[in-house]
């Protein structure tokens, strides 16, 4: 695994923007990066694979021993909302997709750092973005990426499942990012068959004679895809609707298990030999162990604390709180003074691919830097 | 909602597509083997980029009256997973 720069193509941002990438560089600060590549081994691309597909299936088991179990309270999920979890887990509802983040230098197994399994981002930049400059500059190589067929396979699966031809989509469109993150997956789905209709998540309705979501023209909302984080939504206005269970979710409510960091002690605890797990609890681990302390519900890296022994804790800024889940600390590599996260994606129960992000802090937020990546 | 801020993005996006010709993201097999790997793209990209962007073309549902319609139940605090 290295880490080489090159020089960014001529009109860069024309060409990323003309495949629909307008979030390149938000406030005038890199997010795209093409001025470096990682150029990974085709050994070290099967051991991410491996390692990917071994965490799904941890945190597919993770989630039955937490139903069966009961073990709802560390997650902090309205009580309400456990029943329409559990009943979308025992339907085997579809999920489309998470993602992993992992810390890998190469050498050592990759360790999970997080899962971002219900409102991943960075998916336009993995699947189409990185793929065209991997086309232009390496053509002859390869690139872990197969992000956008899995994801059609994913809504025909969905579409022969639900047995809806129409899907409606939603997001704060007024946010570029979630904008073009979720019209990209209403275009997959079109190519997978559906008909498709947006609909900004604030003319979501509930029509009280039909006691239904509706769009903004009032149809009823069978199937949603939501770039909107389960989280948010069992806490707002429109939560008690929920409840009634007319609108078929994606993710699945399900996901709201393996979107929260409490799931992390659940998997060591269950899988405390697992070379890709890192040490988690709920409570703070002996004091000579460097840790990490995360709310069990944040977003980009928002509100973690590295604490080192001896050393003051170093936390981000951000609005959330407790409750934390507390896990070892696992410095990331350094490459030419940059930290890479590898975000690694689970689409349709498939390892589809891999897109890197980084940062010359200790923690991947949302000021990282997306970098391509070939394997060869 | 920011209808403004709505209009901006559809303008981006209305400019990024218009350099799209329907099919141009269809792609064929890969020298480098990524087809026959399970790592790389097999298809091509179709679909909504070549298609007129926004608004629906459906009809109102006229079996439901919008006066018993609430809206606003989500999102209303304008916050966004990305920011």
């Amino acid at each position: 695994m290295k880490r080489i720069p090159i020089e960014p193509r001529d009109n860069w941002k024309g060409i990323v923007e003309s495949q629909g990438f307008h979030f390149h560089s938000p406030d005038d600060r890199p997010y795209w990066d093409e001025s470096a590549y990682y150029h990974l081994t085709s050994a070290e691309i099967d051991t991410i694979e491996t390692a990917t597909a071994a965490l799904d299936e941890m945190c597919l088991k993770a989630v039955d021993h937490v139903i069966e179990t009961k073990r709802f309270e560390p997650f902090q999920i309205p009580l309400a909302f456990v029943p329409m979890i559990v009943q979308s887990w025992r339907r085997d509802e579809v999920t489309l997709y998470g993602r992993f983040d992992l810390a890998y230098d190469g050498v050592s197994p990759p360790k999970l750092l997080e899962y971002n399994a219900d409102t991943p981002t960075s998916l336009l930049e993995q699947a189409v973005v990185q793929w065209f400059w991997f086309k232009d500059r390496f053509p002859d190589r390869d690139q872990f990426n197969s992000t956008h067929d899995r994801l059609i396979e994913a809504f025909r699966r969905l579409l022969a499942e639900t047995k809806q031809s129409r899907l409606h989509f939603t997001c704060v469109e007024t946010s570029l990012e979630d904008f073009m993150t979720t019209g990209y997956l209403r275009d997959v789905a079109i190519q997978a068959g559906f008909d498709t209709e947006f609909t900004p998540l604030p003319l979501l309705g509930f029509n009280h004679r039909l006691r239904r979501f509706v769009d903004q023209n009032d149809r009823p909302v069978d199937v949603c895809f939501k770039l909107y984080p389960w989280e948010w939504m069992v806490r707002e206005e429109f939560s008690k609707y929920l409840l009634l269970n007319t609108t078929r979710w994606l993710e699945a409510p399900w996901k709201m298990l393996l979107s929260n960091k409490a799931i992390l002690p659940v998997l060591y605890e269950l899988f405390p030999e697992s070379p890709y797990l890192l040490r988690a609890s709920h409570d703070p681990l002996r004091f000579d162990i460097p840790q990490v302390r995360k709310p069990i519900l944040s977003r980009e890296g928002a509100n973690v604390a590295v604490m080192l022994p001896g050393k003051p804790p170093a936390e981000t800024e951000g609005p959330y709180g407790p409750p934390y889940v507390y896990q070892e600390y696992h410095p990331l590599p350094t490459f030419d003074g940059h930290h890479p996260v590898i975000g690694s994606w689970m689409i349709n129960g498939h390892p589809t691919g891999i897109g890197i992000r980084e940062d010359t802090g200790l923690v991947t937020g949302n000021t990282s830097r997306f970098v391509p990546h070939i394997f060869s | 909602m920011n209808r403004s801020s709505r209009s901006v993005t559809l303008v981006l996006i209305t400019c990024g597509v218009a350099a799209l010709g329907f099919g141009l993201w269809n792609r064929g097999s890969h020298p480098g083997g990524a087809t026959t790997r399970p790592y790389g793209h097999g298809g091509g990209f179709f679909g909504w980029w070549g298609r007129p962007f926004g608004g629906y073309s459906g009809a109102h549902n006229p079996g439901v009256s919008p006066s018993h319609t609430s809206r606003g139940g989500f999102g209303s605090t304008g916050h966004s997973v990305s920011s």
